[in-house]
């Protein structure tokens, strides 16, 4: 490992069937970074909520096609940082929902929110037009 | 995923294997749909051979649970893995989806709803 950890990257199409992938592949990350069973189970809930987000709304009105999902992982000091990127439409971060409100709406998860809940250092960058990136950390510890 | 259901006596009961995301999860709201269409007034959905949800499996849950109290029924949930009933914790849905851990209370919950009548949803619920 180097000063700056160790760092994966990956992409996946933009497609639902996909999912389970990001999912497994987070859990053997997690694995090597030393996560506990439980922080492995609320990384995978959160990687997968992440990568829903985009192939459910990233490309919703775009004219120009899915582009791939990036997946980055980084592990370093006892955590593993993961950042979920999209080049879809993006929005204004003003209109993101209160993450301390549960939406019970059918339509829209609560994804937001359990990623808030199950992850660590949560941020949301997007702007309209220039896509949308998650990142979050879960820690060895805790 | 397989998700197998049987309606019997006004209750769809629903035994899903797998995982349920985007991907497969929808095809599990088709089924409650569908079931919830006909004469169904309760639901019984039994996870304990489901190995991930996600939140728009449980979405699909609260939507069943409403469809089914807009016919004075209600829904149960059976789950008895850890890491899921953390996500059903950690939603809140824990409470809103009547999640128990065994088969048996499952029914014995929606015995009581049904013997209780409209309107008398909290019947069976411990205290």
């Amino acid at each position: 490992m180097n000063d700056q950890g160790d760092l994966i990257t990956m992409t996946l199409p933009a497609d639902v069937r996909y999912i389970s992938v990001a999912r497994l592949v987070t859990a053997g990350i997690a694995a090597r970074a030393g996560l506990s069973i439980d922080a492995t189970e609320d990384t995978k809930v959160a990687i997968s909520e992440a990568a829903t987000n985009v192939t459910e709304h990233a490309y919703k009105n775009s004219d120009g096609g899915r582009q791939p999902i990036k997946l980055t992982f980084t592990v370093r000091d006892g955590q593993l940082t993961i950042a979920v990127e999209d080049e879809g439409c993006g929005f204004d971060p003003k209109h993101l929902p209160d993450m301390s409100e549960k939406e019970f709406t059918e339509d829209t998860g609560l994804g937001l929110y359990l990623i808030k809940e199950l992850m660590e250092d949560v941020t949301i960058q997007s702007a309209p037009g220039s896509g949308t990136k998650i990142t979050m950390t879960k820690r060895t510890a805790g | 995923m397989n998700a197998e259901l049987n309606v019997a006596d006004e209750v769809a009961t629903l035994r899903v294997t797998g995982e349920l995301d985007a991907y497969t999860a929808p095809q599990v709201r088709d089924q409650l749909v569908e079931a919830l269409a006909g004469d169904v007034r309760w639901v019984l959905v039994d996870l304990r051979q489901t190995e991930f949800i996600d939140s728009l499996f449980l979405s699909i849950l609260v939507g069943a649970g409403k469809r089914a109290g807009q016919r004075d029924g209600d829904i149960a949930v059976v789950c008895d893995r850890e890491h899921l009933l953390r996500v059903f914790s950690v939603s809140g849905t824990r409470e809103l989806l009547n999640v128990v851990e065994t088969i048996e209370d499952a029914e014995r919950l929606i015995a009581a709803w049904k013997q209780a009548g409209p309107g008398q949803a909290d019947a069976g619920r411990e205290e």
